[in-house]
């Protein structure tokens, strides 16, 4: 007999089954939407990536060679530029014998003294006057380049990251040239021609002041860290009256415009990075910085890559947004979000995972934001020691305190003996270190690991001590 | 049949039956360690450090797997019974069995011998006997006897290769725990002590004997009744009670799903033995992250991981194989897609649940890790994706080894070892031969293709020639299609010409460039005047000498600048008359300083005017004209010398020294401050344009020639350069595969050079300089010298780029102002120069 047999209950297990079959193929179905997901999201990125370009270009910012070329050009002079490069021709291989070389300081190797000698503490003197002699030609073409506007154009082939530097690098040996003259002038005690050479020593880093990439900037803060530690330096002679020290203080100058500085520079960096990406070798090229870089290749293809790595240099460009004291606190976070996880990211961890190839071609801009930092400190410690200076000229008396100079409730007759008194702090509100030693004074800012101000003075017996923070002996 | 020859003919079946094995593991082995030489590309044959310590791997292997495969294999065929029935008592089959896996295993153990000591002759890549070389030997014998005691103990082979994998850890366990309670030692997770390890090892050993053979010589004895058995029966597929009654009924659950549902119950145990190996990989892994990092857990979690994931992929299609289960399936109708992935559905959901909680503690670990600099930060995106697809990989390759393989035995210990050599394949393929990844992500999908299209036949059982030359087939689609960007590269990179080889060869006519050049460098000083550190090469044996301080200089001995310069001057002339001398080494620096004295001399000149005005003495003035003009005649020698060297990177140094003396002869008062007879052989020179394109081709030939003597001879640490210049970062890669490609391309460059050289001006296109700068300099230099007014020079303080100013427009400029001034015509230089 046909007896159907009664229908089972479906079980809990049965259930389970059909749960997992439908899952397995939810998960595949999901697999294809997925893929159709990032075609989409792929072609998306490429057209905002076309027009985001297109507003970069508007703004007047580079994104290919052609244009980085005309931004520089825009933003620099012609005039002195066969100036400056009969400078670097004459100065770049100043040929020192080498049985000379290690007697004369900056240019050569020997060591330099904690505090600048007069010309009879210096044995190698005559060496030195006889070199500066012979090097005078360059000195003059400097004095001479020093007075066109600034900065200078220099002709550069923009090749993206591939662009060479030479010609600020050469700028590094024309400071080193006007350190010597300084040097032997002040050791002379020759006034007028330190001046000139301290003047044509800010000329070097005013001229090469061209704000298109990092490494150019960094060469250019250093270059204006040479110029104002040599006026710190100087200060120990006990040379300046108070018409130098007016000149010094137009030569040290006032704080920079550093928010457009960053944007700037950032923005260059951006422009050398597009125009790498727009390389038709970009391959062949990125190759050639290691094979690590292979893969980036194939990575920087994607648009959704290339509108990461904008969107890196967005938040790079941010940074200068805001108080100079914060700087690197912002490169610090900034470094953060590009490179790291950011929590409050709405992409949340897939979009670092994007971002995470990318870091090892985005510039570090913390060591950068930390020189501006740096060099505005370094800038209000010279102003303060030449407004330390310029009360003891008045007064006959060195100041007790650095509150002393200049008290809001008091204002001199004779002219303020020093700018704004937030110069005599560091960018952090702390007061610079200050001691009145007998018949001179010593002066000292943050050292430069910790940004902190030491209450000691440098010892100039200990050469890390001394070394770790910038100081003047006024005299 | 009598005891013996029965003994003889068992003797043989069991080494016949291990032999695969034996073979299998060192040839993989071998091939492993041959991808992993090939990936470093170490200019030496030497392998990289520790990966040496493979070698000793392939007993080991043999030792886990070989229980499972011997008794498996009986357990799976069926033969236990025929074996009982041979007139060989059961104890004495059970030591045959366990006497030829130790003879397989002192074999093996021989071969790695062997291996060892061919890898030490090539680069001395194993260190002086440590204890590892005792203990690991003792736990190949304890696997190999734990192996067998668990095959005989255990219904599957699969599980019993699954609990080998905990057993295996017990000596060091043991070992842990008498070092814990003699000693009393709270470093619990310290290395043990060696003795420790030893008698744990033995004591071990002893009892794995005795358990095999007393487990052995039960299995062999008539089966017992009772028990669970996984059994076609039990799972309902049996006896009295078809399948539909208890799966098929559409008014319980779809196809599908019964499908699923047979699959995980003929699979349960080998599946719950895989998951356990999978928990330990996770908990292992993040364990590490959480916590302080325990003694080994990485590695164990990582193999772990690995086998677990194999027999993941393993397990898709061995549960259907074992005891011809597919058959049913393929009697009743099931298509093959069904089959396909309802096999796949089970593991691909434990995979996916592996990874995602793999990824998710990660994720948090990293919000709480115990490194403090992991802490917060993204590192869990390091390494996710190739996380991902090594996952997929090696369940991929191992699911197409299963269905590839007819014994799930076999199966199961070739799978983890098929996967691990896949990934070998995969990094090589991607670093070495550049294969993009999309396509390697492309072809990653081939296993799941070839799995999917070889069902049927695998249901059927059709494992006929067909059958293997099918996977064959998909196997060598897997194999070579990440080659083919590789090989299309080959194919459309031009190289060296055959002719334009021959027309190098035959160029090369010339004396050697070393007899022409000299083999003294030319220096800036006679002598160093610090000597050398021995940290430097100097005396290694004497360490209290490392620096030796310069005896202070009395300043006032010293000469005056422009007296220093005079003396140098005459040093290089010195040795410029001596003949032999070479621009390699120092040659840079000199044509540097010259440059710079002429400079400067010249600019002294230039504002003083001549005149003894402005305090500047007669006598300065005129040394200031003698140096000026020796340095301007000592660069026109340099040029001579450089011009008649073999070397491709003297002939653009020279041309960089000729642009610059041009640049000076353009200048109003050099004619006047030379003199005429110097002015004149100085231009002269400049203006030998035929002269200047010969040399340049002789260099060119000369170069190409000593390339290809250095290439021929140089073995697997090929030339850096060619003709002085460093070939650029890419080229100097040496990959495997990629010397093939590189050597194209430089013959490319350089017969673009070749063609160059030979058509002179007209030749001249940018995309021919772009390939050589890039190929032969590195960096490429775009600025040429074509107006030497409006050129920047470069100075000397670095190397030209190849042919960077090759007929540039500076030389017919000197050929126009060789006119204009109407030099003599000979272009030689004077004995005087």
């Amino acid at each position: 007999m046909n007896q159907s047999k009664p229908a089972a209950r479906p079980s809990q297990r049965s259930f389970r089954n059909r749960w997992l079959a439908r899952l397995t193929v939810l998960l595949f179905g999901l697999l294809v939407l997925a893929i159709g997901g990032a075609l989409i999201s792929e072609w998306r990125a490429a057209t905002r990536l076309t027009r985001e370009l297109a507003s970069i270009r508007n703004a007047g910012f580079p994104v290919d060679d052609e244009s980085m070329a005309q931004w520089f050009a825009a933003s620099t002079s012609t005039e002195g530029t066969a100036a400056w490069a009969e400078a670097m021709r004459l100065t770049t291989n100043s040929p020192i014998p080498l049985t000379h070389f290690d007697q004369i300081p900056h240019v050569g190797t020997s060591e330099y003294t904690p505090l600048i000698r007069s010309a009879e503490d210096w044995p190698q003197e005559p060496l030195v006057a006889d070199y500066l002699n012979w090097m005078s030609p360059a000195i003059e073409q400097m004095h001479l380049a020093n007075r066109y506007p600034k900065p200078v154009w220099q002709p550069i082939e923009f090749r993206g990251f591939f662009t060479q530097f030479d010609k600020v690098i050469s700028a590094r040996a024309l400071a080193r040239l006007m350190l010597l003259e300084v040097e032997h002038a002040l050791a002379l005690g020759d006034a007028d021609r330190a001046l000139r050479g301290m003047d044509s020593l800010g000329g070097v880093a005013d001229a090469f002041d061209w704000q298109f990439c990092l490494v150019v900037d960094l060469i250019h803060q250093a270059l204006v860290g040479v110029h104002n530690n040599m006026v710190l330096q100087s200060m120990s002679t006990g040379l300046w009256d108070e018409e130098h020290l007016d000149q010094l203080a137009k030569l040290v100058g006032p704080a920079g415009d550093w928010e457009a500085r960053w944007e700037k520079v950032i923005s260059g960096e951006r422009g050398l990075m597009l125009a790498l990406l727009s390389s038709p070798d970009l391959a062949e090229l990125l190759d050639s910085f290691g094979n690590e870089f292979h893969p980036l290749s194939q990575l920087l293809r994607f648009p959704s890559q290339r509108e990461s790595l904008l969107r890196g240099y967005e938040s790079l460009l941010a940074v200068g947004k805001g108080p100079l004291r914060d700087l690197r606190d912002r490169a610090d976070a900034a470094h953060r979000s590009v490179f790291h996880r950011n929590r409050n990211d709405p992409r949340g961890v897939f979009g670092v995972l994007n971002q995470r190839p990318l870091m090892s071609i985005m510039p570090a801009t913390q060591a950068y934001a930390e020189s501006i930092q740096r060099s505005e400190n370094e800038r209000r410690l010279a102003h303060t020691a030449l407004s330390i200076k310029r009360f003891q000229l008045r007064h006959g008396r060195w100041p007790t305190t650095l509150r002393e100079i200049d008290p809001p409730d008091r204002s001199d007759p004779a002219g303020s003996v020093g700018p704004e008194l937030d110069t005599r702090r560091t960018l952090s509100g702390e007061w610079f270190g200050y001691e009145v030693d007998g018949d001179q004074a010593w002066l000292w800012g943050a050292t430069w690991r910790y940004f902190k101000v030491d209450p000691n003075r440098p010892d100039l017996e200990n050469y890390e001590d001394h070394n770790s923070r910038k100081w003047a002996l006024i005299r | 049949m009598n005891e013996r020859r029965a003994l003889s003919r068992l003797w043989w079946k069991e080494l016949r039956q291990l032999l695969p094995l034996v073979t299998v593991l060192p040839v993989a082995i071998s091939l492993f360690l041959l991808i992993i030489w090939l990936l470093g590309g170490l200019p030496s044959g030497a392998l990289p450090f520790g990966w040496v310590a493979l070698v000793p791997v392939a007993p080991g292997l043999f030792a886990a797997g070989v229980g499972a495969l011997s008794v498996g294999i009986e357990k799976e065929q069926r033969t236990l019974g025929w074996l009982s029935s041979l007139p060989i008592e059961r104890r004495r089959i059970v030591r045959v069995k366990l006497a030829a896996a130790l003879l397989a295993l002192l074999a093996l153990w021989a071969l790695a011998g062997l291996g060892l000591s061919f890898t030490n002759q090539l680069g001395g890549a194993v260190s002086t006997p440590e204890l590892g070389w005792v203990t690991w030997p003792l736990h190949t014998l304890f696997l190999l006897f734990a192996g067998f005691a668990l095959a005989w103990w255990a219904r599957s082979p699969l599980t019993a290769m699954l609990w080998v994998v905990p057993v295996a850890t017990l000596p060091l366990l043991l070992a842990q725990l008498v070092d814990g309670v003699i000693r009393w030692d709270s470093r619990i997770w310290s290395d043990p002590n060696p003795a420790s390890l030893i008698v744990s090892q033995s004591v071990l050993i002893l009892f794995a004997v005795w358990l095999a053979h007393r487990l052995g010589v039960r299995g062999l004895s008539a089966e017992r009744v009772g028990g669970q058995r996984l059994t076609f029966a039990s799972l309902g597929f049996g006896g009295a009670q078809p399948p539909s009654d208890r799966v098929f009924r559409d008014d319980i659950q779809s196809r599908f799903a019964a499908l699923v549902w047979q699959f995980r119950s003929q699979s349960s145990s080998a599946l719950i033995g895989i998951l356990c190996l999978l928990t330990f990989g996770v908990i292992g892994f993040d364990t590490t992250e959480f916590a302080p990092p325990v003694l080994g857990l990485g590695v164990f979690a990582l193999i772990a991981t690995v086998l677990g994931v194999s027999w993941l992929g393993a397990s898709v299609f061995q549960g259907d194989v074992s005891n011809g289960r597919i058959r049913f399936l393929a009697d009743r109708g099931i298509s093959p897609g069904e089959v396909w992935w309802t096999r796949h559905a089970t593991p691909a959901a434990l995979l996916a649940t592996f990874v995602f909680a793999m990824l998710t503690l990660q994720t948090l670990s990293h919000f709480r890790s115990f490194h403090s600099y992991h802490r917060g930060e993204g590192s869990f995106a390091d390494g996710w994706a190739l996380m991902l697809t090594v996952v997929l990989l090696i369940y991929f390759v191992s699911q197409w080894v299963a269905q590839a393989m007819p014994s799930p035995i076999m199966a199961g210990i070739s799978a983890p070892i098929a996967s691990l050599l896949t990934f070998a394949y995969g990094s090589l393929v991607l670093f070495q031969f550049s294969t993009p990844l999309w396509l390697a992500w492309l072809v990653l999908l081939i296993p799941l293709v070839a799995t999917r299209w070889m069902t049927r036949r695998w249901m059927d059982r059709q494992l006929g020639m067909g059958y293997w030359q099918r996977h064959f087939a998909f196997a060598m689609a897997f194999f070579l299609l990440p080659l083919l960007p590789y090989l299309a590269m080959v194919v459309t990179q031009p190289g060296m010409p055959r002719s334009i080889a021959r027309e190098l060869r035959a160029a090369n006519t010339g004396m050697p460039p070393s007899a022409i050049a000299g083999t003294e460098p030319l220096v800036l000083r006679r002598e160093s005047p610090i000597s050398q550190p021995s940290w430097l090469g100097a005396d290694p044996d004497d360490d209290l000498e490392e620096i030796t301080i310069p005896e202070p200089v009395d300043v006032s001995t010293l000469p005056s600048i422009a007296t220093a310069w005079s003396e140098d001057l005459d040093w290089i002339n010195e040795q410029l008359e001596n003949g032999a001398v070479t621009l390699e080494g120092g040659g840079l620096q000199v044509t540097r300083y010259l440059s710079g004295i002429a400079t400067l001399t010249r600019a002294k000149l230039d504002r003083d005017g001549e005149t003894t005005n402005s305090g500047v003495t007669a006598e300065e003035l005129a040394t200031a004209s003698r140096l000026y003009s020796e340095s301007i005649r000592l660069m026109s020698r340099i040029s001579v010398l450089t011009r008649s060297s073999g070397r491709l990177l003297d002939q653009d140094l020279a041309d960089l020294i000729e642009i610059w003396l041009l640049s000076e002869c353009f200048r109003e008062s050099t004619r006047q401050r030379l003199g005429e007879p110097l002015y004149q052989q100085v231009v002269a020179r400049l203006a030998a344009r035929s002269e200047r394109q010969a040399a340049r081709r002789q260099a060119t030939a000369s170069s190409w020639v000593q390339f290809e003597w250095d290439r021929r001879h140089a073995g697997r640490n090929p030339p850096t350069e060619v003709g002085g210049f460093n070939l650029s970062n890419p080229l100097l890669i040496q990959r495997p595969g990629g010397s093939l490609t590189v050597n194209r391309r430089i013959g490319h460059a350089y017969a673009e050079l070749w063609r160059w050289a030979e058509a002179g001006a007209d030749g001249t296109l940018p995309e021919r300089s772009l390939v050589i700068s890039t190929t032969l300099g590195g960096r490429p230099r775009f600025d040429r010298a074509d107006d030497v007014r409006e050129f920047s020079h470069p100075g000397f303080d670095d190397w030209p780029s190849p042919a960077q100013h090759w007929f540039a427009g500076w030389e017919f400029q000197a050929e126009e102002l060789a006119q204009t001034d109407n030099p003599p015509s000979t272009s030689e230089p004077s004995p005087s120069e």
